[in-house]
């Protein structure tokens, strides 16, 4: 039996302790949000918090989360719903093309903000470079996460229909 | 040039169409109405929703006014999007088309994905993808294009997602017939009910307005009238000028779900009635090596691991079936097994590369099939006054969607005979459906296929070699199972971009004009005037394709041909200002063919873009490249920075112009994505043989481009007004990797003729 | 003309990718453990394994 909290609730699970959480999560809990990208570490689509630092949950067995809390993109939120900041800028700013790697993308980028509240191109680089969007948004990613950093300004529905007219 | 400045131009070229279009037919109305289809017979009441009535209108108070909407009790408008949803914006831009026809408050706007239901083919996609030609028919001949691609629509399981094409085709000549139309059958059911004529009422935000006696009514009032009215199949489309959602920046619908992490894809699917835990899942292993079979298998160890249920040699894989994914695939990683002998004689990249080049030197001088011919370019190389001689290659490439390729499957028996059940990422849910009939021995009309986001798909998804061995796998178990590939499985084992050489003989005159152009390649696919460079004035032209064995198999991926065909077209076109001693970007203005006003018209607006021709520093460099694809002509110039060795990409500036932009941002978004998509394989995509099987594995060693590497990228549209119009998901592609390489040689001198560049300089 | 004829083919190609083969194939071999909802991960493969279920090739 293991003992952890996921997204605040505390949980026990009789699970095979060396499957990685990603497949806890997705199979045994039923929150499909975390993604399985590629099994090795190598593309964060499967990015979770646990104790609020980012891990590849495709390659964290669930023995490593005994005691501590793993947050997933069902967990970002408000307690309320309300959005986060960062799920708010990538609404914004129109980054998700597929959408498959956004939930990574999001989490690295809340780790981000959360320990640099202002960072710089350099700093976003490192922080996301880890992680992979085969369609291409990184440029959005990057004003997604200086709207949310408060370092740029929200591009406004009307404001992206001003500059279509 | 700006949107607003060509927004009036735009407007001039939509209006002198408009009437074309309003009399294609409502397709979807005919084929409904029992395959007599056509044109211009309007359809009796009841017909147009028959069965299908239940299926996508069954909630309480909902109304189907047509097979494309249907407005609920509570004024909801739902359109019913027949294309897949991949990352595109197709589901929101085609429902702002619908939307603003029918003057629909976006507000309460909703989109559903259409079923797979031979109702919902793209009949007119079919059409551009076979017979793009017939897109601009004359009016006599129209009726009988539109019925002919109706039926072949259904019968080819026509339900595609593809080629550029799902605004351009089912936007324009379905979701705008089907939202005006639907416009019109309100009006006309609340002018009978008032006992007003139809031309006096007027509609905004899904609202029904009888000025003159100050009666209005929600659309949801008169839902269930206007759908016993007859229905137009040629109703008036808006002049531009009257838009009001259309060519406007509309936040996607699918956004929200996907940053709560809400969105289900093919690999999220959930089994109704299927407890969590009782779920199964399929992990499965291909031989390595394409067309060969499993002969043997030990699998002794994986009998004994946790959680196993099934271990199958299905012949043409290995399957285990286990309480969940990883278990299986941790099991199959035990399994050995022996394969049969490959026929193909390609073992190594070295083999394959030989291949094209042995075919190319057979057909010689004049040897292969002609691809496109003009003037004698032979004699015009012997007599050029600078002749130019190079070859280029470009490699296999895999997809490597971001969402491993996966299929959920349920084969039972139930009262009413054997039933399929398919949950999967696809951009053909039909064919799939197809596929599975044919794998099972059974009947589409006893498979349904569910069919929700797609995790990418770059064409990969227009394939069904995985919803066969699903299927195969659910037959075999009896109960549903989740199949899902490993990265691994899914880099190696899958259908490729195909890999190609280029030759080309070029000659100059003595003034430099590029006047004899010969190439020769082996693989054409589609679109087939990729190979074409169509958009130059080039006095003598030959084009010709050798035939070469391909090891891997074939699949669209991005743009296609253009794929390569840009990188080795614009490469050459480079090389040739080069040799002239010209400007590379004047070079092309100074070429351009007949019919080029867009393409000067980019090409310009990406010189100013850039600032062409202000001086960079040392090592330091612009490139550009033109490419018209999918009805969209765009030009790149990238700057690369070659101080530090290897190309740094820094800046890329686009200028696109598809005719006229639905919408900008999404626009933009898939331009900019495509340029990623172009300069990831430029970079380092590369898909290499080893003992006839591929040797790149997943992400460590088939690299992507990553946020570090990524140069800036602007994107301007210029709204020409050219129709039809332009696609947006492929045409940011092809421009990107030659743009770079001329960019290398502008910076380096180092002219690069093969794909990828990134290890050319390790 | 030509290019109509050669659209259709491109057609026809699409169909037969579509549909694949038509040939129904069975399992060579099936080896069944477990059913599903079992505690199979708790289960040793010597109680839940039927005595060599494989069966022939069709």
């Amino acid at each position: 039996m293991i003992e952890f909290t996921i997204n605040g609730q505390a949980t026990s699970l009789d699970a095979d302790p060396n499957m990685p959480i990603l497949w806890v999560v997705r199979e045994k809990l039923g929150m499909t949000g975390t993604k399985f990208g590629c099994g090795i570490a190598a593309c964060g689509a499967c990015t979770v918090h646990l104790d609020g630092e980012p891990v590849r949950s495709c390659s964290t067995p669930l023995s490593a989360a005994e005691g501590r809390a793993i947050t997933t993109i069902e967990g970002v939120s408000g307690e309320d719903g309300e959005l986060s900041a960062v799920q708010q800028a990538w609404i914004s700013e129109q980054v998700p093309q597929c959408g498959y790697c956004q939930s990574g993308q999001i989490m690295s980028a809340t780790a981000l903000l959360r320990d640099n509240p202002a960072p710089s191109d350099d700093d976003i680089d490192a922080a996301m470079s880890g992680n992979i969007c085969r369609c291409g948004t990184y440029k959005r990613i990057r004003q997604a996460i200086k709207v949310a950093a408060g370092l740029e300004t929200a591009q406004s529905e009307d404001e992206a229909q001003e500059s279509a007219a | 040039m700006s949107e607003q400045d060509t927004g009036t131009a735009a407007a001039k070229k939509e209006r002198s169409t408009a009437a074309k279009w309003s009399r294609r037919g409502f397709i979807g109305a005919g084929v409904l109405a029992g395959g007599a289809l056509l044109i211009g017979v309007g359809v009796r009441p009841g017909n147009p929703v028959g069965k299908l009535k239940a299926t996508v209108a069954g909630g309480a108070g909902e109304e189907l006014v047509n097979s494309w909407v249907k407005i609920g009790a509570d004024n909801i408008v739902t359109a019913i999007i027949p294309h897949c949803e991949m990352g595109q914006g197709a589901h929101s831009v085609l429902a702002q088309m619908l939307a603003d026809e029918l003057d629909a408050d976006w507000a309460k706007v909703e989109v559903m994905q259409a079923p797979a239901d031979g109702s919902y083919i793209v009949s007119d996609t079919a059409r551009m993808f076979v017979a793009p030609f017939t897109m601009n028919a004359a009016d006599w001949i129209e009726p009988t294009w539109d019925g002919l691609f109706t039926q072949i629509g259904r019968l080819a399981d026509a339900m595609i997602t593809g080629g550029s094409s799902s605004i351009r085709t089912t936007g324009q000549y379905q979701m705008r017939i089907a939202g005006a139309a639907a416009r019109k059958m309100l009006i006309g059911a609340a002018a009978d009910e008032w006992g007003v004529p139809a031309s006096e009422i007027t509609t905004r935000d899904s609202t029904l307005i009888h000025s003159g006696s100050g009666k209005s009514a929600p659309y949801s009032d008169f839902a269930a009238a206007a759908a016993e009215q007859p229905m137009d199949s040629s109703p008036a489309l808006k002049d531009p000028k009257d838009y009001r959602l259309m060519g406007k920046s509309k936040r996607r619908t699918d956004i929200p779900a996907k940053v709560m992490g809400k969105a289900d894809f093919g690999i999220d699917a959930n089994i109704p009635g299927v407890e969590l835990a009782d779920l199964s899942y399929a992990a499965v292993r291909r031989p390595p090596v394409p067309g060969t079979e499993v002969t043997s298998m030990d699998a002794e160890a994986a009998k004994g691991m946790p959680g196993v249920q099934q271990i199958l040699n299905m012949g043409s894989f290995i399957a285990v079936v286990a309480d969940g994914y990883w278990n299986a695939q941790q099991a199959l990683n035990t399994i050995t097994a022996e394969y049969s002998a490959s026929e193909s004689p390609i073992k190594t990249t070295a083999d394959q590369f030989a291949a094209f080049r042995d075919a190319i030197d057979s057909a010689g001088d004049d040897g292969g099939e002609q691809a496109a011919s003009k003037g004698d370019a032979a004699s015009a190389f012997a007599d050029a006054a600078t002749k130019l001689e190079a070859e280029y290659s470009a490699p296999f490439l895999a997809h490597a969607p971001m969402e491993p390729v996966n299929c959920t499957a349920w084969v039972r028996d139930t009262d009413d005979g054997a039933k399929c059940d398919i949950w999967t990422s696809t951009q053909v849910p039909l064919m799939a459906r197809s596929a599975a009939a044919g794998a099972l021995g059974m009947d589409d009309e006893d498979i349904t296929v569910h069919h929700p986001f797609l995790g990418g798909a770059f064409g990969r998804r227009l394939e069904n070699d995985y919803v066969t061995m699903a299927v195969r796998v659910a037959k075999a178990t009896g109960y549903p199972i989740k199949m899902i590939w490993s990265r691994e499985e899914d880099t190696q084992k899958a259908l490729y971009r195909p890999a190609d050489v280029s030759r080309f003989k070029g000659g100059l005159d003595a003034g430099g004009k590029l006047i004899a152009y010969n190439n020769i390649f082996t693989q054409r696919h589609d679109p087939a005037e990729a190979s074409v460079p169509g958009i130059y004035d080039i006095a003598n032209t030959s084009v010709r394709v050798a035939e070469a064995p391909l090891h891997l198999p074939f699949s669209a991926w991005r743009s296609v041909d253009h794929s390569q065909q840009g990188f080795f077209i614009e490469s050459f076109i480079d090389e040739a200002a080069i040799a002239a001693g010209a400007d590379p970007l004047e070079y092309r203005l100074n070429m351009l063919g007949a019919n080029t006003a867009r393409h000067k018209g980019v090409l310009e607006k990406v010189a100013e873009m850039s600032n062409w021709s202000a001086p960079r520093g040392e090592g330091i460099g612009l490139g550009v490249a033109i490419v018209e694809s999918f009805g969209t002509v765009g030009a790149e110039v990238i700057e690369v920075d070659m101080t530090s060795g290897g190309p740094k990409m820094l800046n890329v500036w686009a200028a696109m112009d598809a005719g006229y932009v639905m919408n900008p941002d999404g626009f933009r978004n898939q331009i900019e994505g495509g340029i990623v998509f172009g300069l990831t394989a430029a970079m380092y995509g590369e898909i290499e043989l080893e003992d006839g099987a591929v040797k790149q594995s997943n992400f460590h060693d088939y690299q992507m481009l990553r946020m570090d590497e990524t140069p800036a990228i602007e994107v301007a549209i210029i709204n020409s007004g050219t129709v039809p119009i332009g696609g947006a998901g492929e045409p940011g592609t092809p421009p990107a990797a030659p743009a770079l390489a001329n960019a290398i040689f502008a910076a380096s001198g180092k002219r690069l003729r093969e794909m990828p560049f990134a290890k050319q300089f390790a | 003309m030509r290019k109509f004829t050669a659209s259709m083919a491109a057609l026809g190609t699409l169909l037969i990718a579509a549909c694949g083969g038509s040939e129904v194939q069975e399992p060579v071999e099936q080896i069944i453990i477990a059913e599903p909802g079992e505690a199979a991960s708790a289960a040793a493969p010597e109680q839940a394994a039927p005595p060599e279920p494989e069966q022939p090739a069709e």
